[in-house]
């Protein structure tokens, strides 16, 4: 449990502070740099990657909302051809999250066998 | 799983990733590349803005003192600065601030620089505006304003004003559109104004129907088509200037050709004539009252141009103050330094087009297929070649080859390309009088400080690139109207046709003086109006103007109220302003209507009849005639004209139907010999077919019937980026309305200014100060546009009062 917690605080942290400065993208090299250190289960880790880089840019999304005004968000929404102005929420958070997620799974692969059959065995 | 088959899975799921990754930072067709743009760290969420602006501040070496800007309650920044160089400066900075995009966009149109941003599907479009010499022409106007050292300060400033926003952005904080259309902004150069300059000049003067006019004389005996086409126009217009003007110069005369050139007929279009659908494009008003018809005793002036309305708008609404002799409020259209339509503390003045003509066509004799050298005056002249360079994203550059005679340039090659427009026909020569060099940044700064008629009419001395009317109002009492622009010494009819290339009779030698073009100051009616319409009397006026003039709609319309009203008002020029009864449909259908029989008519056929003949002819809202007025209307001109049209849109060789304003003052006299159909079948089989038609499109329930609902009336983005515009605006007025509306065309601004002691100033534009489609003021006065609520302007004592009633500051210092 507290590994999880620890990967997924991490990883929420690493992905917001980067992308104050840097290219979105660089949430896929969190979630790889997370799979390949993370003590969990390949399939947790890419879970809680995906969550955390979610939440980032959920909570950031939202944070922006409440401080200016939304008359974008439907302006958008007709842009993309979305059904609704709130559908851009998910749409945001799996923008980041899938791609994070994916590396973080496949990080997670690639670590020695061992390391994340331990996490398992001790259960969470 | 093996280690092997686990390592396998996690290189196909790491390539997914990374498949994933490029495929969301690619754009997918039009839309943008959806990784940067959905992130709420960089992408669109970025760009959604809070209503109240943050105070900022700025210091920048350019600068020589300090500049405050206080934004009021529309967000209408007030400039206080204690130089004009430092008041460009600070004018490019807040312009940029809210309307960068706009700028880089409009400019890159102009020069036919959108493919670089928006790859192949420009590249015709760029094409078409660098053979029609629009770079050319914005060289030639910055050159001309470089050899006036204080000009090309104040460009240079205005530029260098916009380039410290453009420098002071990253990815972040680039306006929308760039994430949208995923490009980066240009550093902005002073060729980029002058290039807006041309702009302004292709929507304003840039028309010719000289090939359509060419065409239907060779095709018409000279009976018909004197019928169809009469000079002086009909109905009868009422000029700018009063028919009883005395013109007090001895004018500059121009032989006409001993010979008769007949130019050729010049077929098979590759764009369709459709040559009884068109109408005319949407112009503007302007009219300035004297005192003397005033409640107040001061004079009013009221300006409405009408352009293409989109959001952002083509204005920004700006105070210009420089300490010591410029106190302007108005319309900045961005990129163009100054106020373009407004108001100081001594006068106010209005701009409509001018629609003199101002382009000619010329049919040029080469000396084979090289097109090389061309013949006139009886020698082979060389062409002069210029190469453009159309650098395409994500393509090869494309090179095309403009040639330039002395009239100016080949505007479509002979073959090969797709036609850019069916105005220009193929391997003619265009002689435009907006590529002639002119200083507009001293004419406008001359304009923006002027207190009297004389130095207004300085000013306007360098306006010359752009055919306009100029509407006056002052303190002083003085109303005055000027009609500018470099217009030639034509011989009559010189240029209604295309012209012959190798004559030098055709050429352009001569240009009116100024002080012979039409203007009038106070006259004897107490009023001076346009609305496109011919600025002078034809009979009177000696010089020949040519042009495309408006018809008698909106200019009768308006001094008609003029003439009969007394003790006017702010009130009643807004009531002019927003006047939705039309002449035209009037004069068509009055006649029209007396020829309806009803027999076997259907319930909804008599349900419209009704509503018709109790009509007012005003296209309000709610108005359950008006949509059907328009179908019959357009339907019976076509039904009135179609037999003599149809064998030329059948062989594709362009011409134009009569106007509207013809075919109705014909109607009036019955079977007139212009139509070669019956006047009565053909009234009635197109109320029928239109009935029909309508009830089928709209229903027998005539609460589905109303104006404002089924039209369309919607404010486009300016590139056309769905869900940035409106498509919602119930919006009264119709094409030959003084309140103008069709399709996009309409009232870009409205403005009424009251010139006395204590000035009051009324406006309005469709859209807000910000051009960012996230900020609550990206379109914030469209509702009252539309309702025609206007907005008192706030006019500032000094600085202090401005600060004092500030809703945000700027300040920029020195660094």
């Amino acid at each position: 449990m507290r590994a999880s917690v620890g990967l997924f605080v991490g990883v929420l942290v690493s992905a917001l502070g980067l992308q104050l400065f840097a290219p979105w993208w660089l949430v896929v090299g969190v979630g790889l740099a997370a799979g390949l250190v993370s003590p969990c289960s390949p399939g947790r880790t890419g879970l809680l990657v995906a969550g955390a880089v979610a939440l980032g840019g959920l909570g950031m999304a939202g944070y922006v909302a409440l401080t200016t005004s939304t008359v974008l968000l439907p302006r958008v929404a007709t842009l993309l051809q979305l059904p609704a102005p709130w559908t851009l929420y998910p749409l945001t958070a799996l923008v980041g999250a899938l791609p994070a997620g994916l590396a973080a799974l496949g990080g997670a692969l690639l670590q020695p066998r061992s390391r994340t059959t331990q996490e398992e065995a001790h259960g969470s | 799983m093996s280690t092997r088959v686990r390592r396998l899975i996690a290189l196909v799921l790491l390539a997914m990733a990374g498949g994933l990754t490029w495929g969301l930072s690619t754009p997918q067709g039009p839309l943008p590349p959806m990784g940067p743009f959905m992130s709420p760290f960089t992408g669109f969420w970025q760009q959604m803005a809070a209503a109240d602006r943050a105070e900022h501040t700025l210091t920048h070496e350019a600068l020589a003192a300090p500049v405050e800007v206080f934004y009021d309650a529309r967000q209408v920044p007030h400039l206080y600065a204690s130089s004009d160089r430092d008041l460009y400066f600070a004018l490019g900075y807040v312009t940029a601030r809210d309307r960068l995009w706009q700028m880089d966009f409009q400019t890159r149109a102009a020069a036919g620089t959108l493919a670089e941003v928006l790859g192949e599907r420009a590249v015709a479009y760029d094409r078409g505006q660098r053979r029609m010499g629009m770079r050319y022409g914005a060289e030639r106007h910055l050159e001309r304003i470089q050899e006036d050292p204080k000009s090309a300060a104040l460009l240079q400033a205005y530029a260098d004003g916009v380039n410290a926003h453009i420098d002071g952005l990253t990815p972040r904080t680039y306006p929308l559109e760039f994430k949208v259309l995923n490009y980066a902004p240009q550093p902005f150069e002073p060729l980029h104004s002058t290039l807006m300059l041309m702009n302004l000049a292709q929507t304003l003067t840039s028309g010719t129907s000289a090939l359509a006019q060419t065409n239907a004389r060779a095709l018409m005996d000279p009976r018909t088509y004197g019928l169809l086409y009469p000079d002086p126009q009909l109905p009868a217009v009422e000029p700018m200037v009063p028919p009883d003007h005395v013109w007090a110069f001895e004018p500059e005369t121009r032989a006409a050709p001993a010979d008769t050139f007949v130019p050729q007929v010049v077929a098979a279009l590759d764009l369709p004539p459709a040559m009884l659908d068109t109408q005319p494009g949407a112009g503007s008003n302007a009219w300035a009252v004297h005192g003397s018809k005033t409640a107040s005793g001061h004079p009013l002036l009221a300006s409405d141009p009408h352009l293409r309305t989109t959001f952002p708008s083509i204005w920004y609404e700006v105070y210009l103050n420089n300490g010591r002799d410029l106190s302007v409020y108005g319309g900045h259209i961005p990129s163009l330094p100054g106020v373009a339509i407004g108001f100081n503390e001594a006068m106010a003045w209005a701009i409509t087009a001018g629609e003199s003509r101002a382009l000619d066509v010329y049919e040029i004799a080469f000396r084979d297929e090289r097109r090389l050298d061309y013949l006139h005056d009886g020698v082979y002249k060389p062409v002069t070649l210029r190469p453009e360079t159309i650098h395409v994203r994500d393509g090869p550059p494309v090179v095309d080859t403009v040639r330039y005679t002395h009239h100016g340039p080949i505007a479509q090659p002979a073959a090969g390309t797709r036609l850019v427009s069916r105005q220009y026909p193929r391997g003619h020569a265009l002689q435009w009088a907006a590529l002639r060099p002119s200083d507009f940044i001293r004419g406008l700064r001359q304009v923006n400080a002027a207190t009297d008629a004389e130095a207004f009419a300085e000013g306007l001395r360098d306006t010359e690139a752009v055919n306009l009317n100029f509407l006056y109002a002052d303190r002083a009492g003085t109303i005055a109207a000027w009609h500018t622009g470099a217009l030639p010494v034509r011989f009559p009819g010189q240029g209604r046709y295309i012209s012959d290339g190798r004559d030098p009779a055709y050429d352009w030698e001569a240009f009116i003086p100024f002080a012979h073009l039409p203007h009038v100051r106070n006259p004897a009616q107490g009023f001076l109006v346009n609305a496109n319409q011919r600025p002078a009397d034809r009979s009177t006026y000696p010089y020949a103007l040519g042009g495309t003039y408006a018809s008698f709609a909106r200019a009768n319309r308006i001094h008609e109220v003029l003439r009969a009203g007394e003790e006017l008002t702010v009130a009643d020029m807004r009531d002019l302003q927003m006047d939705v009864y039309s002449p035209t449909t009037a004069y068509m259908l009055r006649p029209a209507l007396a020829y309806l029989n009803r027999d076997g008519f259907s319930a909804s056929a008599h349900a419209l009849a009704d509503r018709l003949e109790a009509w007012d002819f005003t296209y309000t809202v709610d108005s359950e005639a008006a949509l059907f007025a328009n179908r019959w209307r357009d339907a019976l001109r076509r039904q009135l004209w179609q037999p003599a049209f149809a064998p030329l849109e059948a062989a594709e060789v362009l011409t134009e139907g009569p106007s509207l304003s013809v075919t109705a003052h014909y109607l009036h006299e019955g079977q007139h010999e212009a139509f070669s159909v019956d006047v009565a079948a053909a009234v009635n089989t197109s109320f029928r077919e239109s009935a029909a038609a309508f009830v089928e499109r709209y229903g027998t329930d005539p609460a589905g019937w109303r104006y404002g609902a089924n039209r369309a009336a919607g404010i486009p983005h300016l590139a056309g980026l769905t869900g940035f515009g409106r498509a919602d605006l119930e919006v009264s007025g119709e094409t030959y309305t003084v309140n103008v509306r069709r399709n996009a065309f309409g009232v870009s601004r409205r403005m009424i200014v009251e010139v006395g002691d204590s000035l009051r100033a009324f406006v309005h534009y469709p859209g807000g100060a910000s051009g960012n489609p996230g900020s609550p003021h990206y379109d914030q006065a469209t509702a009252d546009w539309a309702a025609g609520v206007l907005h008192p302007v706030e006019i500032f004592g000094s600085a202090a009062e401005a600060r004092a009633a500030a809703t945000a500051t700027l300040t920029l210092s020195p660094r």
